[in-house]
């Protein structure tokens, strides 16, 4: 009798996500748990379910960088538009360069922000605004390709991975139901 | 609300995500795995570095800043669009119907854009004259050929609405689609779309342009609205652009 209780109190909290059941499910219908499985069963869900939360720790902590590197960028960005328009002798000329070079700061910086919520979006249009930027400035001068390339390589390799990281990320966020 | 599980075909709920009798998941879309996602994202950048080559080439090198070369490069960025529309014509060949085909919907677009399209014209031209004291026209690329006015009309509105409308809302956000949700695919197509006009100041009235096209075509699952509206927009503003330059 006490142990028949037991179990049906048991029953009613998923041992995975702690999410009320009934106690006739086989199965948690909130995180797919074996309820009524075997020991072994029940170890190798947790067991998975370990591996998949560890999995998007790591995506999610790529994503955090690629957030930060936007940030890197606004204020790059920023930095250069000011040192243009303190070199720069045209007076129309340089305040439209200060002007661009704000917008495209503050819009980095907004999708460095906006990372954290929707990283997939916001490091793929980031990515070909900078992209978009290199090929703007490469036709109008061939030779800024050259000057800092490494950089350039560097931040494309962390938008690549970023993106690919925002993949994963939606993917395992769907399949532990969380988001 | 209850429906059957496909697995072992017992009473479940539909609003949960896995069959409380043998653990399957319910209504899960087949989704693709990462890896052709992948390929999906490769095949839009490739799209993407092609119309971006193109713009920038033709704005910023001067030898190509001749009426023959406007049309050389509007035919191959419409020659791109059309070439990734038909790679993926089974996905996306829908798209060109027009089953809900309503009158009453379309003409309240139509208003809307060109509203929006005389607001937007009277406020950059009253930004270009605060900057830059001056005010940039279209119309004045073409000036010099006898037929000036209705090549401006089908190099700024006829062929952008077609060609646009069918890489950017047709395949771009296609393809986006098969990668992620609907709210990021519209905003990402819409973002490519305004900064492929390479023009910062345009951005403000070129992204919510671009989202009410992206999310109209979403809930109609057409392109013809979107093609409509892009039309009457520039269409607009280029008769506004040639009123303006022969009121001088």
């Amino acid at each position: 009798m006490n142990a028949n209780i037991n179990q049906t109190t048991e029953a009613l909290f998923c041992n995975a996500c702690a999410v009320k059941v009934n106690s006739e499910d086989q199965f948690c219908n909130n995180c797919g748990y074996p309820l009524k499985g075997t020991e072994e069963e029940q170890k190798t869900f947790l067991m998975d379910k370990n591996y998949k939360e560890v999995n998007l720790d790591e995506a999610n902590r790529m994503i955090r960088k690629t957030s930060n590197t936007l940030y890197y960028i606004a204020g790059f960005t920023l930095l250069v538009g000011l040192i243009q328009y303190g070199t720069t002798k045209q007076f129309d000329y340089r305040n439209s360069l200060l002007i661009v070079n704000f917008i495209l700061a503050l819009i980095y910086a907004g999708l460095g922000f906006w990372c954290r919520i929707k990283p997939f979006a916001a490091i793929l249009s980031a990515a070909s605004l900078y992209v978009l930027i290199i090929i703007l400035n490469a036709i109008s001068n061939p030779l800024t390709i050259i000057s800092g390339i490494v950089f350039k390589i560097v931040v494309i390799t962390l938008f690549i991975r970023g993106i690919k990281s925002a993949m994963e990320a939606e993917k395992l966020k769907r399949e532990l139901n969380i988001g | 609300m209850p429906i059957y599980c496909d697995n072992c075909s017992n009473q479940t709920d539909y609003n949960k995500r896995y069959c409380r009798h043998c653990g399957a998941a319910i209504n899960t879309i087949a989704e693709k795995s990462n890896e052709e996602k992948w390929i999906s994202i490769k095949q839009a950048g490739l799209f993407f570095l092609l119309h971006a080559v193109a713009c920038c080439i033709f704005s910023f090198v001067d030898i190509f800043n001749t009426i023959s070369w406007k049309i050389a490069f509007d035919c191959f960025l419409a020659i791109v669009s059309i070439a990734f529309f038909a790679l993926n014509w089974s996905e996306l060949k829908n798209l060109l119907n027009w089953s809900c085909f309503s009158i009453s919907k379309l003409s309240a677009f139509c208003i809307i854009a060109i509203v929006g399209s005389i607001g937007v014209s009277l406020i950059v031209r009253w930004i270009n004259l605060e900057l830059y004291s001056r005010t940039f026209s279209y119309y004045n690329f073409y000036l010099p050929h006898k037929h000036s006015i209705s090549l401006a009309i089908f190099f700024t509105a006829v062929m952008p609405a077609l060609f646009e409308e069918l890489g950017y809302r047709g395949f771009l956000l296609g393809k986006l689609l098969q990668v992620t949700d609907t709210k990021q695919s519209i905003f990402i197509s819409s973002f490519v779309f305004a900064i492929m006009h390479r023009s910062f100041i345009s951005l403000f009235w070129l992204i919510p342009f671009a989202l009410l096209i992206a999310r109209i075509r979403i809930k109609e699952k057409t392109l013809w609205y979107g093609i409509c509206i892009h039309f009457c927009f520039n269409f607009t503003a280029t008769l506004l652009d040639i009123l303006q330059y022969q009121h001088h």
